[in-house]
């Protein structure tokens, strides 16, 4: 078992009562955990359903460990300046090099979300987690020798451990805290099918994108369609691109190629991920959206 | 106390005892302990005991019940105590004094005593009375004298008097006659207004001359016992609940009872640490006929010992040991119902019961309480909870998350028979049997975690975990059968919220249990191009919560299509509308519900599964007109077709 420093070192439960009599009101809190800056999977498929994301070489292993709060009050995250707490555990239940285990450190940064929260807030030293709310604190995972990762699938468990006094202290008050812990699942893979070597291209040209290097994602877009094609996911976010840019009319031309390809069964990798039609629906429909907002900013020019 | 119905004891497995049953005289203790299941496991009983009828067939050896005056009232009897003091040996005595000629004269000596207040409420057999008596005669002339004792007894509270036996002597000497005597009672016979009397005088009959004759009289009596014998009380088993068994009336709880829950069905906190759901009480007591408690030591004999009750083993073979506490909480395999206590005298109550707590820790264990009088007297048996019909299912039902109330009565433990709404699919159920639904599920109510039941026959329950904040699930809280919200502790690994289903004690595994999982709803801060939100894995068809592995929310997406900013990054007031109506959608699709084509003409009815509708199209102001419009609920009749299992 591998404990890591963390800043959160109390959780104080500050809730009105919603219980009665002499019942302890247990505040529950979920930890969840979640793929951060994941471009999610276009081409490729994990190879367990239940792996949360796919890695490829060169890509940084970033997640946020999130605290969900249930209850009906507030929550109190006291996030001293002392930086070693042994209540957050992370267990690796199944890792294909033991060495990953000294290999890998955490690097904290911060970010929360939640109800009235805006997203990638600081926090303060002593936030109130509002009933519903949640926080993030975000992780890189990082390898140190980045060539040592080992392909393969990863898992590790997240569970938060209330310390005894803090316990004591919450049930003298009627109050206790149950705190859920979590698992995920990744993979680590080599690029070595097509499908996998499409979405190291697709997933280049996404985060070009994202950071507006327009240029370099059209360039990582035109190589993936060189090697396939008919990928409506390449023409999608051409078009996409071609909008933000206000090239409309380029950006019509792809979406609409986009549109042809899903409808006319000609994407064959994207249709064969796709066993239910939803997701092909989903995809028309937003192009379709934006095809004729494209259509309106032409017509307003 | 709330119950309705008398419980009926002695029952167990099904076999009812009925009637009465007086054996032999024997002695023992008393004792009593815990034993058999409804699925025909050998129970931990006394050896010669199968478990079932052989144990309740013991109870028929069991002496009949003895029982003594508790007053008297006294004229001239020395210690009349010792006459109901059950000791052979001591005996109350009846002496009227001499009698002689010279100073009294012609007439009569008497001592009398009468014993009142017999117990009441006893089924009697016989009445029976030691005693003896002697005296003697010294006759001088014409003198002549007479010395005579005699038990009576009246059935009517003293109004009329019946005698039993009498002794005369008018003998110089009389041998003390010791007497045994008898008198048959009707079983009707109220205890309470039988009255024993004892009588013993001396007469001078004839003096002759009183001034001179010295013609004396003298003799005694002694009781050393009475007693009726009486048909021994019915030893019964009752489960307290709510702390408020009175003696007085006694009730049981049983035919009400739910395992974790307060006699009105509201289940009781999920312990927050520990497995103990709650403390309940096995009362034991002796019934009368009239329905009232008896006190042990009314009427058990010295012999019997003093009434004790134990409890034996703390075994799988009459117990339930079900993983954890609920369908989907809790890791422990120990025994659902465990008595902390395993040896209980008969002290409450000023003697009336013996009582053991009986801790609960499982929200659908089940036990067979087996409560025997030490040296096998007495059995009686409790099943816990009632299960008179064999359905593994409580008798008295149970409160489901709704509110209502679910009767067990007819409906087998493995079945999955949820007809509402129905399917397309031809296959109503919600992948939950009838024991899991009634067993309950931990689920988060008003910010807490709380054990709900469900309903087993009229309702599918769809399980749903969300990290999307909103203290509902948005707008799958519109879809018409109950929706429970989960916290990761009621899921496991693979998203089962059924997994507990194991049980290596009484009654097995659940029966008819097939796993079946929630749909977990992740909201991702992030930016798709390809959709608002989608079911994953995608290659999976059809989609229903064991296919669907995630459901994703992509916020910046979502904010990327909401008016009228159309930026990811800035957030417009439809947002949460937005969020609101796409976590609909995708949980919608997670149980196979198809979409409705906006652009379809004519268009189909507005529903939460409507496509081509949030999108941007049409003219700016139709757009936003569509966003100030967001559907929010499912269409019913063309929506509510969920598909909870496959076959």
């Amino acid at each position: 078992m591998r404990k890591i420093n963390l800043l959160v070192l109390y959780i104080i439960v500050a809730l009105s009562s919603s219980a009665s009599g002499d019942e302890v009101i247990q505040v529950p809190i979920d930890i969840v955990i979640s793929a951060v800056d994941h471009p999610g999977e276009t081409f490729a498929l994990p190879s367990r359903s239940s792996t949360r994301a796919i890695y490829y070489p060169g890509e940084e292993v970033k997640l946020g460990i999130g605290l969900l709060n249930y209850g009906t009050g507030e929550v109190w995250l006291n996030l001293p300046e002392t930086k070693v707490t042994e209540h957050f555990i992370f267990r690796w239940l199944e890792t294909p090099d033991e060495r990953v285990r000294s290999m890998m450190a955490f690097e904290p940064g911060l970010m929360y979300w939640g109800r009235d929260f805006k997203p990638s807030a600081r926090i303060e030293k002593v936030t109130k987690l509002p009933p519903q709310g949640a926080i993030s604190i975000q992780w890189s995972l990082t390898w140190r020798d980045v060539s040592s990762r080992a392909p393969g699938h990863y898992e590790f468990e997240a569970t938060y451990v209330v310390p005894p006094k803090l316990r004591q202290l919450l049930e003298r008050s009627g109050k206790d805290i149950i705190v859920h812990g979590a698992r995920f699942q990744f993979e680590l893979r080599e690029p070595t099918t097509l499908e996998d070597r499409l979405e190291v291209l697709y997933r280049a040209a996404v985060r070009a994108y994202l950071n507006k290097d327009y240029d370099k994602a059209v360039t990582n877009l035109k190589e993936l369609l060189a090697i396939y094609p008919n990928s409506s996911a390449a023409y999608s976010l051409l078009g996409r691109i071609h909008f933000d840019t206000g090239d409309y009319m380029k950006a019509i031309t792809h979406d609409q190629k986009a549109i042809d390809l899903l409808a006319s069964g000609t994407d064959v990798i994207r249709l064969k991920y796709w066993a239910a039609g939803h997701n092909k629906d989903h995809i028309i429909a937003v192009l379709r959206g934006r095809i004729e907002v494209a259509k309106q900013r032409l017509h307003h020019r | 106390m709330r119950g309705t119905r008398v419980m009926v004891s002695l029952m167990g497995l099904g076999v009812i005892i009925s009637g009465w049953r007086v054996g032999s005289l024997r002695t023992g203790t008393l004792a009593w302990w815990a034993a058999s299941g409804a699925d025909g496991v050998v129970a931990d009983v006394p050896a010669g005991g199968d478990g079932t009828g052989s144990v309740l067939a013991a109870a028929g050896q069991a002496p009949p019940a003895v029982i003594r005056p508790r007053a008297y009232v006294n004229d001239g009897f020395s210690d009349p105590q010792q006459a109901v003091d059950k000791n052979p040996a001591t005996a109350s005595g009846g002496h009227p004094g001499g009698r002689i000629c010279h100073t009294h004269c012609v007439g009569v000596n008497r001592v009398t005593c009468t014993w009142v207040d017999f117990p009441a409420g006893y089924r009697p057999m016989e009445l029976r009375v030691k005693w003896r008596a002697g005296g003697g005669v010294a006759i001088v002339g014409e003198g002549r004298a007479r010395v005579e004792a005699w038990i009576e007894y009246s059935l009517d509270g003293g109004g009329s008097w019946v005698e039993m036996e009498r002794w005369m002597c008018e003998q110089p000497r009389c041998e003390l006659a010791a007497h045994e005597v008898g008198v048959p009672l009707s079983g009707a016979q109220a205890t309470g207004l039988v009255q024993v009397r004892a009588t013993v005088e001396v007469t001078l009959l004839q003096c002759g001359d009183c001034q001179t004759n010295s013609t004396n009289v003298d003799g005694d009596m002694s009781v050393y016992d009475i007693r009726i014998v009486a048909e021994r009380p019915e030893f019964r088993l009752f489960l307290d609940v709510d702390g408020d068994f009175d003696p007085a009336h006694p009730e049981s709880d049983i035919d009400l009872y739910v395992p974790g829950a307060r006699l009105d069905g509201e289940s009781l906190p999920v312990p927050s640490s520990g497995t103990t759901i709650q403390t309940v009480e096995v009362v034991a007591g002796y019934v009368l006929p009239d329905g009232k408690l008896a006190k042990p030591a009314e009427f058990i004999e010295p012999g019997e010992g003093t009434p004790r009750v134990s409890y034996p083993a703390r075994s799988s073979r009459n117990t339930s040991r079900f993983r954890g506490i609920a369908m989907n909480c809790g890791t422990s395999t120990g025994l659902d119902f465990y008595l902390p206590v395993i040896r209980w005298g008969f002290v409450d109550d000023g003697g009336m019961t013996a009582r053991v707590p009986l801790e609960c820790r499982d929200y659908g264990g089940m036990t067979v309480v087996v409560g025997t009088t030490q040296g096998g007297n007495d059995t009686a048996t409790l099943r816990i909870p009632q299960d008179e019909d064999g359905n593994l299912l409580p008798d008295g039902g149970w409160l489901d998350a709704d509110g209502n109330w679910i009767d067990s009565a007819g409906i087998a433990p493995d079945a999955d028979d949820d007809l509402f709404p129905s399917t397309t699919n031809g296959v109503n159920g919600d992948g939950l049997s009838a024991y899991e639904e009634y067993r309950g599920f931990v689920v988060l109510s008003n910010g807490i975690e709380r054990h709900r039941r469900t309903n087993p026959s009229n309702n599918k329950d769809l399980f749903i975990w969300s990290d999307v904040f909103s203290d509902n699930l948005y707008d799958a809280t519109h879809l018409p059968f109950p929706k429970h919200r989960i916290t990761n502790g009621g899921k496991d690994p693979s998203r089962r919220i059924n997994f507990n289903y194991t049980n290596n004690g009484l009654g097995g595994n659940i029966p008819g249990h097939v796993d079946q999982r929630c749909l977990t709803v992740f909201r991702i801060e992030e930016f798709r191009d390809c959709c608002y939100g989608q079911n994953l894995p995608p290659r999976v068809q059809p989609w229903t919560p064991n296919n669907t592995d995630r459901i994703e929310i992509y916020i910046q997406s979502i904010r990327w299509a909401s008016p009228p900013n159309m930026d990811r990054f800035i957030v417009d007031s439809f947002d949460d509308a937005g969020i609101r109506h796409v976590l609909g959608h995708e949980v919608g699709h997670g149980i196979n519900i198809a979409h409705r084509d906006y652009l379809v003409s004519p268009p189909p009815p507005l529903s939460v599964m409507i496509i081509n509708y949030i999108t941007p199209g049409g003219d700016r102001q139709a757009w936003q007109q569509r966003w100030n419009n967001l559907p929010h609920n499912y269409h019913e009749g063309l929506d509510i077709i969920p598909w909870l299992r496959l076959k």
